[in-house]
């Protein structure tokens, strides 16, 4: 069962004592050592926000594991003090559910908290989801197409980071679900995509993809870091090139929305278990260095630089096999010794008993 | 250009993150060539920190692509520090109070009103290094920018944003709150490096998940203490905090941080910051309306005003909160209460809203307080 947790500034939080920035509702089970890791998750970036309310997928270390975590962060007007507030509210899924567990679901059906009033207090049950049923596909028509989507997972799976620039007509939700949806399902929670969130962030939490709002006329590249690849998607009314190849359609997210649990009440465990879950085969091609990504956005087309998926997975899959003959080597290492130890000893016994 | 004045360096440096305590020959650089970015610790957005043998005529490090750096970190955390600590003494003030006790309006106004008026403090204050003030500046903008107009106030984050550092230790991600430097000197004098913090008073609470959490690190090397303290913060009302168990808690951290005996009283002074004075000081509003400046030795403040109105403060808070005026009595002889204010608020006839207006009163004399008795103690001149 997933846990639920909201953060925001209250007067008295769960722990007797706590006020201020807090947790307020919390599914009873869930350690209370994982609140620490859960804190710098809940921060809302004012200048990025843009006092729009910010999604997350990313993934957190705990007690060894890997936890899943889908937040929403919301500027929630002014608290018991007279400043400004934020309420924060996480989805986590357990190391166990990772697998069954659609992040890109939970953030387009999960109804979360806008406010919170009342007192703190813990939940018995698991976290349900809304009846309404969103579609995420739409959101990519004001910005070339949803082979865009795609494209960029390819690219996260290449690169260290992506920061997607998207126009402000763009539900910021929708778009990292639907990211996240273009991703193979081994990778949804491991790569992270977040929504207004500064580089710092996103390298401190393992985040690969940020998604940033900004108006058409803004300069995207004074936003983006050294190393960071910019897909602009804010003067893109073509798809990209070479779509069809992307990582995103071989890992054939689900066609239609209830294959993610969409309308059932509870989160559907089993969403998962298709066919499809297994990894596609990808021809390998010789290995290639990764090269950078160039959006031309006069031309509106993706350079010829672009990094191609299928040749720079096969580096990874080499190694387990590279790591198997390595025992074999030095056993037969340990043998040719050997046997020269032994015609070594032969002979020098052969030398002895001539000298007696 | 090669100076020809030579620099004095200190015999240890205190990394005011990590509390790391370093000769200065240990120092790591920070790479400045493009190739050497990334960092294993600071993070692939920072330069290569790296422990340097080759140096240029000036005493700066040159980096392994032959780019001249100037620019410092800690060998432990790896996080920047300025390179005045390696020349100057160090004064760390510790500012501790409740949430939304005011401590980050303190900060702002006190910058600020320091900047214009410490002149007539007879002193210079100036930031070490305005890129790394770059939040206290985000605060005076905030409440003294833009013509005026104040914004409502920004809520210090716990962890995470722009109030801390974040660096990786293995796979664990650290946060360490950010110092804010200002270089103060007497006129002719020897300058010192003043080491502040920011820290969202939500730290400071008993019930903190880790005992000792790495953001309050900075507590056990606090020369001085301010704690802020909220006299609207009625502990009667349903929204209040107890301010005076935070003080207990502060105080055994800094216990046990600094290696005092349990037993023994605080070596440091204390300085009661009485926030909000706008709103409850009916006697005390007329001391404050203009700065406490006579002639001094280290800064030229009017000890014998701030003593009186100590003196009336104190007063006011044993009848209102004696819990509190009793828990500091037993942890310090050296204690010192001041009022200031940071802005007014006043109620708008017209909308019935209440809105706040800059004004900072004596919201600077707390940290020239802290510096003269930390100098005093010192020997400074």
């Amino acid at each position: 069962m997933p846990f639920e947790v909201v953060n925001t500034s209250a007067v008295r939080g769960l722990t007797f004592g706590n006020s201020g920035y807090c947790d307020v509702l919390r599914t009873r089970g869930l350690p209370e050592e994982i609140t620490p890791i859960l804190s710098p998750l809940s921060c809302y970036n004012e200048m990025l926000g843009q006092g729009r309310a910010i999604c997350a997928v990313r993934s957190i270390r705990f007690g060894g594991r890997m936890w899943g975590v889908v937040s929403r962060v919301v500027p929630n007007g002014n608290d018991y003090t007279g400043r400004q507030n934020r309420l924060a509210h996480h989805v986590i899924a357990q190391p166990s559910e990772l697998e069954s567990l659609c992040p890109a679901s939970i953030l387009s059906g999960f109804a979360f908290h806008d406010s919170f009033t009342g007192s703190p207090h813990y939940l018995d049950r698991e976290p349900v989801m809304s009846v309404s049923e969103r579609n995420d596909e739409s959101v990519w028509d004001c910005m070339g197409g949803s082979g865009w989507r795609a494209h960029i997972a390819e690219l996260a799976l290449a690169t260290s980071r992506i920061v997607v620039l998207i126009p402000p007509e763009a539900d910021g939700r929708s778009v990292v679900a639907s990211i996240v949806l273009a991703l193979p399902i081994d990778q949804r929670w491991a790569v992270g995509v977040v929504e207004a969130t500064s580089a710092e962030q996103c390298w401190a939490h393992n985040v690969r993809i940020r998604v940033l709002t900004m108006a058409p006329r803004d300069d995207g590249s004074e936003r983006a870091f050294p190393g960071e690849v910019v897909v602009d998607l804010r003067h893109q009314p073509n798809p990209p090139k070479r779509a069809d190849r992307s990582i995103g359609e071989l890992a054939a997210p689900p066609s239609d929305a209830s294959e993610c649990g969409h309308t059932d009440q509870a989160f559907d465990f089993s969403a998962f278990t298709t066919p499809i879950q297994d990894k596609p085969q990808i021809q390998v091609a010789e290995p290639l260095a990764p090269s950078a990504v160039a959006i031309d956005s006069r031309s509106q087309q993706v350079s010829a630089g672009d990094v191609n998926v299928s040749r720079r997975l096969p580096e990874v899959k080499e190694m387990p096999r590279q790591a198997a003959r390595e025992p074999a080597s030095f056993w037969k290492r340990i043998g040719i010794w050997f046997i020269f130890g032994a015609v070594l000893g032969a002979l020098a016994g052969l030398l002895i008993l001539k000298w007696k | 250009m090669n100076s020809t004045v030579s620099n004095t360096l200190v015999n240890q440096v205190h990394c005011p993150s990590c509390a790391h305590i370093f000769r200065p020959e240990v120092i790591c650089f920070i790479a400045e060539h493009d190739k050497l970015q990334g960092d294993r610790i600071a993070g692939p957005l920072e330069g290569l920190r790296f422990r340097s043998s080759r140096f240029n005529i000036d005493g700066n490090a040159v980096d392994m692509e032959g780019r001249v750096c100037t620019r410092v970190a800690c060998p432990s955390c790896h996080i920047e520090i300025p390179r005045a600590l390696l020349e100057n003494p160090t004064c760390f003030i510790s500012i501790v109070g409740a949430p939304g006790s005011g401590k980050s309006c303190l900060l702002g106004a006190a910058s600020w009103s320091l900047r214009k008026l410490a002149g007539q403090y007879g002193c210079s204050w100036v930031d070490v290094e305005p890129r790394l003030n770059a939040l206290l500046h985000g605060y005076e903008s905030g409440l003294f920018g833009a013509g005026g107009a104040m914004r409502t106030p920004l809520k210090t984050e716990v962890a995470g944003g722009d109030w801390y550092h974040q660096i990786k230790v293995g796979t664990k991600l650290e946060m360490l709150p950010k110092p804010m430097y200002f270089r103060v000197a007497r006129t002719g004098g020897v300058s010192s490096i003043i080491v502040m913090y920011d820290n969202a008073g939500e730290h400071f609470l008993p019930v903190a998940e880790n005992a000792e959490p790495p953001h309050t690190r900075h507590l056990g090397q606090a020369q001085a203490l301010l704690f802020v303290f909220d006299p609207t913060m009625s502990h009667a009302s349903d929204k209040a905090q107890r301010q005076e168990l935070i003080l207990i808690e502060a105080v055994s951290r800094i216990r046990r941080l600094a290696g005092v005996s349990q037993s023994a009283k605080l070596p440091i002074p204390i300085i009661i910051v009485l926030s909000k004075a706008d709103l409850w000081a009916q006697e005390i509003r007329s001391y404050i309306t203009q700065p406490p400046i006579a002639p001094g030795t280290i800064v030229d403040l009017d000890r014998q005003k701030i003593e009186e109105v100590s003196t009336l403060s104190h007063a006011y808070m044993s009848e209102k909160f004696p819990e509190f005026v009793q828990s500091v009595a037993a942890f310090s002889d050296r204690v010192q209460w001041v009022p200031c204010c940071a802005m007014k608020s006043s109620g708008k006839a017209s909308t019935g809203q209440v809105e706040n207006q800059p004004r900072a009163n004596w919201s600077e004399v707390p940290f020239l307080l802290a510096f003269d008795q930390i100098a005093r103690s010192q020997r400074r001149k």
